[in-house]
């Protein structure tokens, strides 16, 4: 999936999250979104993926523009998508099982989405197994989500996105709220996965190493702006130090 | 508020409440008019002794099981109906529905609309008081277990359906917007994204309208339909009021007994 921000502005009430953004994202690209607090990063996966409207310019997603799509065609292109939010967007009172499940709505008629719902077939729930295993906690797959560390919830929201069977992948901060190792697990497999399907991948995180290793290409985000957009090797620990940096003055 | 203000404010309620009771033509000396005293007198003094045995020496038992058998079915058709257009119309009704749809311009015209005719069809719906639906359907249907049926659920959905819509619009939007990402339609988004985050609350309050619901089943007896109200308003107006109470207790017992089973369920599934 190819996406393509044109000249694209979010104003909010109080703040001008976006300001004047042009990138594009080619088909199969891996791409890490840095930046500090409130840079904008969750408003431009928002864009991309149709959750937040441009106040200005325009957002292509494979040459289309989203806002001018009918509402038909919307849903098949967010059907393409797997997002994993920020603040995972699960339904606690429900079971991992069904969170996951939920990754396929967009390809279920209503006796399916019921059907996935109350009593899912055997296949789907081995597939379900199957991709709870990728994430590492397939031992959970009845258990209420809201029983569940921090941590495991961000995993279940992976899963959902992956068993979405997506074209393209949008991960935000997806790595916040587990350990080292399993940070490093889980882009990991985010990155060996996309390459395997030939997904595209933009995935927002705050660790240098990781996004340095994992993704050829960075994109820095400060204060709604495009700091820089380089090849990895490019990106230097002093202008990553630089993006975070508290008081630098925005040229 | 400060105080002067609270004061006027005070003074202008009194006021208010003389004023209604002189265009009211209220005389407290009617209360205490022998008359009334001696009916006052005698029907709650029936209240200590109800009785099981009718007038003409009959027992009460197949009146008491015919009426707290239409009043609970009324009760339960009525709701089972109010819960189809409550939940239809709560759905058209939440402000979220189609709002997270981010196409064009056509289908947000669209959604505004819809969600501003069911709030109107709402208003409409609870406006009109049960009895009086059931004065409507009475002069329509006759006395048909279809206007008891009818005259509940038209209100009743109609409160259904305006309060479980507030409750779905304060939900947790997290996972609905999830699932809009993931290319889910309207309705799909909301019953696996917003009714799972609130559905505690959505069932306690269809239960307390089930408890309303009963009670004003059993208010439809005084129109003729056979619940208990039915039997309440023969017996009252035959001055045979020990019967009169013998309803009224059976009444307050199947309230109770609701009560003590939804409190269980509630403990049950451990809701607030
Ligand atoms: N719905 C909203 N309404 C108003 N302001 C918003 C809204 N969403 C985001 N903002 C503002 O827009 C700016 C960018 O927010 P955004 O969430 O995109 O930052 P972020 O880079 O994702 O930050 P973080 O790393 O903390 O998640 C912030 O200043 C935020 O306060
Ligand atoms: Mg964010």
């Amino acid at each position: 999936m190819r996406f393509e921000l044109e000249h694209a502005s979010v104003r909010y009430p109080r703040i001008l999250a976006l300001d004047n953004v042009s990138l594009s994202i080619a088909s199969g690209e891996r791409v890490a979104l840095v930046g500090p607090s409130g840079a904008g990063k969750t408003t431009l996966l928002g864009l991309l993926h149709g959750g937040v409207r441009p106040s200005a310019g325009t957002v292509r997603v494979d040459d289309r523009v989203l806002g001018e799509m009918s509402m038909k065609d919307l849903r098949a292109t967010r059907l393409a998508m797997g997002f994993v939010p920020q603040s995972f967007g699960l339904v606690p009172e429900s079971r991992v099982l069904q969170n996951v499940a939920a990754g396929r709505v967009g390809t279920r008629n209503w006796f399916g989405t019921l059907r996935d719902f109350l009593a899912p077939s055997r296949d789907t729930v081995r597939e379900i197994h199957e991709t709870l295993e990728r994430v590492g906690i397939s031992e959970k797959l009845y258990e209420r989500v809201d029983t569940l560390s921090g941590g495991q919830q961000q995993r279940v929201a992976v899963a959902r996105a992956l068993f979405q069977k997506p074209r393209s992948l949008l991960a935000d901060e997806p790595i916040s709220s587990v350990d080292p190792s399993r940070a490093r697990a889980t882009v990991g497999l985010l990155s060996d996965l996309a390459q395997e399907r030939e997904l595209t991948l933009l995935v927002s995180l705050h660790q240098y190493e990781l996004a340095r290793e994992l993704f050829p290409r960075l994109i820095g985000l400060r204060e709604g702006r495009v700091h820089f957009d380089s090849p990895s090797s490019k990106v230097s620990e002093s202008m990553f130090r630089d993006l975070y940096e508290l008081d630098v003055t925005s040229s | 508020m400060t105080w002067y203000r609270r004061r006027t404010v005070l003074l202008f309620m009194a006021l208010a409440g003389l004023g209604a009771g002189f265009y009211l033509g209220l005389d407290p000396r009617t209360l205490v008019e022998p008359r009334t005293l001696r009916v006052l007198a005698d029907f709650f003094g029936a209240s200590f002794k109800p009785t099981l045995i009718a007038a003409d020496g009959h027992s009460l038992w197949p009146a008491i099981w015919s009426g707290l058998l239409a009043t609970a079915s009324f009760a339960a058709a009525g709701m089972s109906l109010a819960i189809v257009f409550g939940a239809g119309l709560s759905f058209l009704a939440t402000s979220g529905w189609w709002d997270g749809e981010r196409a064009g311009r056509y289908h947000r015209f669209l959604g505004a609309t819809v969600t501003a005719a069911a709030r109107a069809l709402i208003a409409a719906m609870r406006s009109v008081h049960e009895l009086l639906w059931a004065m409507l359907f009475l002069a329509a249907f006759g006395l048909s277990p279809i206007t008891g049926v009818i005259a509940l659920a038209i209100p009743y959905g109609g409160t259904l359906a305006k309060v479980w819509s507030e409750i779905l619009d304060e939900a947790p939007q997290d996972a609905a917007n999830a699932l809009r990402a993931a290319g889910g339609s309207p309705v799909q988004v909301w019953f696996l994204g917003l009714v799972p985050r609130v559905a505690d609350d959505l069932a306690s309050y269809g239960f307390y309208r089930f408890e309303c619901a009963l009670r004003s089943s059993a208010v439809l007896g005084f129109l003729g339909l056979p619940t208990l109200g039915y039997h309440v308003s023969l017996s009252f107006d035959n001055l045979l009021y020990r019967e009169t109470w013998t309803f009224l207790y059976i009444l307050f017992g199947l309230i109770v007994a609701v009560e003590l089973w939804s409190s269980v369920l509630r403990k049950r599934r451990g809701w607030a």
